[in-house]
């Protein structure tokens, strides 16, 4: 379980609630007050390899801004209307094309302590009504699972949401670290969520993340523990022998799960900002994944060609389908086009989409 | 420190300790000093046990006088006692950017004197030095420059003359000697501006990388035989090498370009009108541009549209996208 080599504290946080969880959680490991945040930053950025360097090194401060924010998705796309919840930004664990590598200003993993205002905030945004499920998730600028042991939030967070309605909180992983998870009332309205790849990709690409069959175990202790799962072929990444790498996750996926407890499942290929494409080719030089053939999207993000992608989609929805008929399966971040090509049909908008997840 | 006029035989011409010029233009130089005689001293600094001093800044003006046949020059005289080997270099370089702008080679010969001689530390060198030599201080545009002392002399005369970006020289240093040798015979012939160059190494770099062949691997026959034909202009040479460049990198987007360029072409469009493909295939839709200069032409147009709506071409392309 991950360690950090040092802790930094913010003094103005030094007393709150959350910064003593953290802190029992990792009895031992050196501490360092500051008064600024920017000297913690400033001493990972002067090291070499800043990146590699940051996942080692925790920050806890505050946050000022606003904690609960919409995902930005991307333009001419269609999104899902997804809530991003950030208390915590970065990730212990080193997959090659993360794109939280382009957080030049502060590679540490952040924790904000003020969870108060964070709690108040998502109180004020639940009482507001929306014309869909509310879909919250804490997943998209750090792994929602793999610091659970060190900032315990699933035990703050399910049962939080266990009470509310019409919203679903989704925890997206690729670590088994579910022990906070089996014994909480979490009501119906927690998602546990899993990205998953073939075993050789995440042998290359995916560094500290559990195994697959590692993460399908974990999933279905939540099964078992009445969770509602999720399932994200995401990134889809292309290799000679990507069919079969694909079927067998597929394949893996149904023997450890029913159908039944999944909510959805989720496809999007590889697709990467082009200024992530010299942190990859620098920090993971034996890395493939950007040598295939990239585009740049309508969204301005390099992606697969066209008929490789759909071919894709295609090929794991096929293989998804001859499982079971009525999983919800939904493309991510992808033009109504491909849609079109990969389902036969298209959501009208991203309103449409998110108004498709049922809580 | 002294100041006096010193033999030019007694000076050390052979030791370059402290040279940081690399290339420089000496013509309006040595044009300058024979009209109105130098105007700066050089710098000395006295090697012990020896009647030689070393130069620590100078070396063109020296040069120049020599070629002008005189015999003494201006002189400021260090003991080694009172310069070290840091100060030295720092006085060299500060003396440089003061009278003229270094070329980037110069600028990576400087970082690592100062660093290998000067024992200056990185992290000074960034913050102090850089911006002294017009760089941006940061760590990897250090890394590059340092890296591009050890380019192939080749290379480092060709980014002097041509005043090559930074971006790719560094994209140079990334490959192995061997291999910049088989560039440079590659990109000498075509004198490619700064974005074709990038565009060029870019994709040798990522076929390498994705193959794990060695540029000469890349540099066929094919690319050979076009460098070498006599009767093709370099402007028609540079767009062939490119082309096949480009399909060696993306294949696929390739393949499918041609196959739609095909179709196109069996569609044989009137000039009137024209039919453009989203970008690299990105989008359904194709778009139709057409232009009439009264309403019997438009009514030929729309004949003409109806029947291309009908051809079996279009229907292929469509299916494409
Ligand atoms: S698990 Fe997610 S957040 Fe962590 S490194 Fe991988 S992609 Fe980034």
């Amino acid at each position: 379980m991950f360690k950090p080599k040092k802790i930094y504290i913010d003094v103005e946080v030094e007393n709150a609630s959350f910064t003593e969880t953290i802190l029992n959680n990792l009895a031992g490991v050196p501490i360092e007050f500051i008064d600024d945040p920017r000297l913690a930053t400033d001493e990972i950025l002067s090291k070499p390899d800043p990146i590699g360097q940051g996942k080692k090194h925790l920050l806890i401060t505050s946050y000022k801004g606003r904690m609960l924010k919409p995902c930005p998705g991307t333009p001419k796309v269609i999104c899902c209307h997804y809530q991003i919840l950030s208390p915590v930004i970065g990730c212990p664990l080193d997959c090659t094309y993360c794109a939280l590598q382009m957080y030049f200003n502060n590679p540490l993993i952040t924790m904000y302590a003020n969870i108060n205002d964070l709690m108040r905030e998502m109180d004020e945004r639940l009482q507001r009504k929306s014309g869909w499920p509310l879909r919250i998730g804490t997943g998209e600028l750090t792994d929602s699972l793999e610091l659970d042991h060190i900032t315990e939030m699933s035990r703050l967070f399910i049962p939080y949401f266990s009470k509310k309605s019409n919203v679903l909180f989704e925890l997206k992983t690729k670590s088994n670290q579910i022990n906070n998870l089996l014994d909480l009332n979490h009501g119906g309205k927690t998602v546990v969520a899993w990205s998953v790849n073939p075993q050789t990709i995440i042998d290359k690409e995916e560094m500290g993340c559990a195994s697959l069959e590692e993460r399908l175990q974990a999933a279905r202790q939540c099964q078992e523990a009445g969770y509602k799962l999720a399932f994200h072929f995401d990134p889809i990444i292309y290799s000679p022998d990507w069919e079969e790498g694909y079927e067998s996750v597929v394949e893996s996926l149904f023997e450890y799960i029913d159908p039944q407890n999944i909510v959805w499942i989720s496809l999007g290929t590889f697709r990467y900002p082009p200024s992530l494409k010299p942190i990859i080719r620098e920090r993971c030089p034996r890395s493939k994944i950007i040598d295939e053939e990239f585009i740049p999207g309508q969204d301005g993000k390099m992606r697969y060609l066209k008929p490789i992608r759909v071919g894709m989609y295609s090929k794991v929805l096929s293989q998804i389908r001859s499982h079971n008929r009525n999983v919800f399966i939904y493309l991510c971040m992808e033009s109504t086009d491909v849609w079109r090509k990969v389902f036969g049909w298209t959501p009208k908008n991203t309103a449409d989409l998110a108004r498709m997840f049922r809580t | 420190m002294i100041y006096k006029k010193v033999p030019i035989v007694e000076i050390d011409l052979r030791n370059d300790r402290f040279r940081i010029s690399y290339m420089p233009h000496r013509k309006r130089l040595t044009e300058s000093i024979h009209a109105i005689g130098l105007i700066h001293p050089i710098i000395l600094r006295t090697i012990n046990s020896t009647e030689y001093c070393q130069i620590i800044s100078g070396f063109q003006r020296v040069q120049s006088c020599i070629d002008l046949n005189m015999k003494q020059i201006d002189s400021i005289i260090y003991s080694s006692d009172e310069l070290s080997d840091a100060k030295a270099l720092l006085l060299s370089l500060h003396q440089t950017v003061t009278s003229r702008a270094m070329n980037l080679i110069e600028k990576s010969l400087c970082l690592r004197k100062l660093s290998e001689i000067g024992h200056m530390e990185e992290a000074t060198l960034i913050t102090d030095i850089m911006p002294l030599l017009d760089l941006e201080p940061g760590k990897k545009i250090f890394q590059n420059v340092m890296r591009l002392w050890e380019l192939d002399d080749h290379l480092k005369a060709y980014i002097v003359e041509n005043n090559v970006a930074l971006s790719n020289a560094a994209l140079f240093s990334s490959f192995s000697r061997e291999d910049q040798k088989n560039l440079f015979d590659l990109i000498i012939p075509l004198r490619l501006g700064t974005n074709k160059l990038k565009e060029f190494l870019t994709h040798i770099d990522e076929i390498r990388h994705r193959d794990e062949i060695v540029a000469s691997q890349i540099i066929d026959s094919e690319m050979k035989t076009i460098l070498a034909d006599q009767n093709m202009p370099t402007p028609q040479k540079i767009e062939t090498i490119r082309k096949r460049l480009k399909e060696k990198r993306f294949p696929a987007l390739a393949a499918l370009e041609k196959k739609i360029q095909n179709n196109l072409r069996q569609l044989k469009l009137p000039p009137e009108l024209s039919l453009s493909i989203p970008p690299f295939l990105e989008g359904e839709k194709l778009k139709v541009d057409f232009s009439f200069k009264n309403e019997e032409e438009l009514r030929e147009i729309i004949i003409k549209l109806t029947a291309l709506s009908r051809q079996k071409e279009l229907e292929t392309i469509l299916e494409m996208l």
